[in-house]
């Protein structure tokens, strides 16, 4: 599953599939959880991008190979050709545009033509958004196909575990699989550098100035 | 010539696509020759028709009723889920030649959980598949299906009993519920020890599912995937209507055997462990590759934090301070722990909220600087392990609900920032740079 430049890990490691329209939110979501920013710009994903996502379960320490696939048909590249050997998938929507919920069964179906019974989470991203066009009642799809479904935030942080906990499990074949804090090893002792020190000082001075980030005080609710 | 050539390739590209894609070339051929020849079949129709009904089941395109009766191999098999049973092949024949001969079916089917499910959709196929075939024809087929129809009902209050249970059924896959999940988790383990074997685990699935009867009924049938769909559509309904053509089907004639199981599977996507024939193919391949889920027994977790007590806590959104502007790194709970062993250590730990992600892991050190910013921030340069490439001091920023909480956190690191063993007071005396020196190496 790991591309040639990445290394192999000796704990299990899952190809997932994360598919969907363009602009509904897959790169933030993966980056959210490989970085912790939220990234506002759009950039379209030029094929795909690949990035090991680690979690540490009660059952151990797994990795999703998160495969970022390009929602724009033009920058589609190998297509469902980076499906294969998929182990399990998100299939996200933008639920404040409803066409990219109509081209869901679209995304399934390819999906399934070439995985067939993988494990497969249908996300509806952007719930923090105020009038959305796709209502939670609306979302009907995946009581067809028997799929999961989360709304989730990649922006708020809603939900935003949930799709990689059920896919976990299904793939552990545990229900009672969980997450768990990821252990914090001592860190190393601080050798403070005086020359570095000055220098940091006036870092520390204009990062001081520099307004943090101002969402929308929905973080502590 | 050459245009006209590359015109009609594409299509036949296409068409070649949807064979591949999987199990039913069978079903796409006949889709085609119904549409072409739809009219001719009538005759043929009738005898089939029992065995077509199971086509039906999908209600897709009721024009594709006429395609089954063109396959011959059809009227062979028709019954062979009956052929076990005798009871089925009779209710088709009745079903042609005389109206009473249904009431035997019923009876029979009655009896037979698996086999009145699939005679109830077989009926009820064939009076759709006969009416779609017959508006073109005349009057005369059209008493007869109407005959079929009372039967279908009659059947149809027989089965009413299966059809629950497969509600149930249903109801319980789309939950994805426990029961799933320990299936699937059973084949696993049983998957890492013999993965290519495709038959025994649908074996077992079919007894873990208790759909054993099923089971039997379709693997003993016959190659047509219809059959095995109907089978299943009666057990559980969300499995008939789901099989998209190519991709969901698994059954092509030789498949159908396994097929019987991948059929629930591909809808569901439950078990991904789940290896049928069709299937099997490439999960277990991909599972061989990577690792295998190791096994369910919980593994000991350690925080890295055992031993030691927070002296702060409180909910915070981390910013890391990069190019010129603040990068956020997570939400989650900030700590001030102190080391309850000897040299008293402290540091701050963070992790993201949801997925426990660690995303802040810094000592805290005399010299630290904390810079108050604008409304409800703090500011302050640290070594943060977690960030991997580099390792020297970077700016980090935390947020909190409210300037209490920011005073409460400053207050708590300059108490602590001080408090290391005396030891390490010398140290910093002496020129701290070394690791030699450092009082971390003497401390390890």
């Amino acid at each position: 599953m790991a591309l040639p430049n990445q290394q192999t890990v000796n704990y299990p490691s899952f190809k997932l599939v994360i598919v969907g329209d363009g602009g509904t939110g897959k790169t933030t979501f993966v980056k959210r959880h490989l970085t912790g920013e939220f990234e506002k710009k759009y950039e379209p994903t030029i094929g795909v991008e690949v990035h090991p996502l680690d979690f540490f379960t009660n059952c151990g320490k797994i990795r999703f190979y998160c495969w970022d696939t390009a929602g724009q048909e033009k920058f589609g590249g190998l297509r469902d050709g980076y499906y294969i050997h998929g182990q399990c998938a998100v299939i996200m929507f933008d639920v404040t545009a409803r066409l990219t919920y109509k081209n869901v069964p679209t995304w399934h179906r390819d999906l399934c033509r070439v995985c067939e019974n993988i494990p497969i989470v249908l996300c509806g991203n952007k719930v923090d958004v105020k009038n959305r066009q796709v209502k939670a009642k609306q979302v009907t799809f995946h009581r067809k196909k028997n799929l999961q479904y989360y709304e989730i935030s990649a922006k708020s942080n809603y939900n935003f575990e949930k799709p990689f906990l059920y896919l976990a499990r299904k793939l552990a074949g545990d229900a009672n699989l969980h997450f768990v804090e990821s252990p914090a090893l001592a860190p190393p002792e601080v050798q403070i550098d005086m020359a570095a020190q000055q220098q940091h000082e006036a870092e520390l001075a204009a990062a001081a100035s520099q307004p943090l980030p101002d969402d929308d005080d929905d973080t502590f609710e | 010539m050459g245009d006209s050539e590359n015109a009609q390739q594409p299509s036949k590209k296409r068409a070649a696509l949807k064979e591949i894609s999987r199990d039913n070339p069978g079903l796409d051929d006949e889709e085609d020759s119904s549409a072409l020849e739809s009219g001719t079949f009538k005759t043929a129709s009738e005898e089939v028709l029992a065995s077509r009904r199971i086509v039906r089941v999908k209600r897709r395109d009721p024009s594709a009723a006429a395609p089954p009766p063109a396959s011959n191999p059809f009227a062979g098999i028709r019954l062979v889920p009956t052929a076990p049973a005798p009871a089925p092949a009779e209710t088709i024949k009745p079903l042609l030649d005389s109206k009473s001969t249904p009431s035997e079916g019923k009876q029979e089917t009655a009896k037979d959980d698996g086999r009145s499910d699939i005679t109830k959709e077989i009926i009820g196929g064939e009076k759709d598949k006969s009416e779609a075939v017959d508006t073109g024809e005349d009057g005369g087929a059209e008493n007869k299906i109407e005959e079929e129809t009372n039967t279908t009902t009659k059947t149809e209050d027989a089965a009413g009993e299966e059809t629950e249970k497969a509600k149930d059924d249903n109801s319980n896959t789309d939950k994805g519920t426990d029961s799933v999940d320990k299936d699937s988790s059973a084949d696993q383990t049983e998957k890492e020890g013999k993965e290519g074997d495709g038959k025994e685990d649908t074996e077992k699935n079919g007894d873990s599912g208790a759909l054993s009867s099923f089971h039997q009924h379709s693997s003993s049938k016959n190659a047509f995937t219809g059959l095995a769909s109907t089978g299943f559509s009666a057990l559980s309904f969300s499995f008939g209507v789901v099989p998209q053509e190519g991709s969901t089907g698994s059954g092509s004639g030789s498949l159908t055997e396994q097929s019987s199981f991948s059929f629930g599977l591909p809808n569901n996507g439950k078990s991904s462990l789940f290896s049928t024939s069709g299937s099997s193919s490439i999960t277990t391949k991909s599972a061989g590759t990577t690792t295998a889920f190791p096994s369910k027994e919980e593994v000991s977790v350690e925080t890295g934090e055992e031993n030691e007590k927070a002296a702060f806590t409180a909910d915070s959104v981390m910013f890391e301070y990069l190019e010129g502007g603040w990068k956020e790194r997570g939400k989650g709970e900030v700590k001030v722990n102190i080391s309850t062993t000897a040299n008293r250590k402290a540091r701050l730990v963070m992790r993201s909220k949801g997925n426990y992600r660690l995303i802040l892991n810094a000592s805290l050190y005399p010299e630290m600087k904390l810079a108050s910013m604008d409304k409800k921030g703090i500011t302050f340069a640290c070594v943060n392990s977690v960030s991997e490439a580099k390792n020297g001091l970077s700016t980090f920023a935390l947020k909190f609900k409210d300037p209490t909480v920011v005073e409460e956190f400053r207050a708590v690191i300059e108490k602590h920032k001080e408090s290391k063993p005396a030891v390490v007071e010398e140290a910093a005396a002496a020129p701290l740079k070394t690791p030699e020196n450092s009082p971390s190496a003497e401390d390890a």
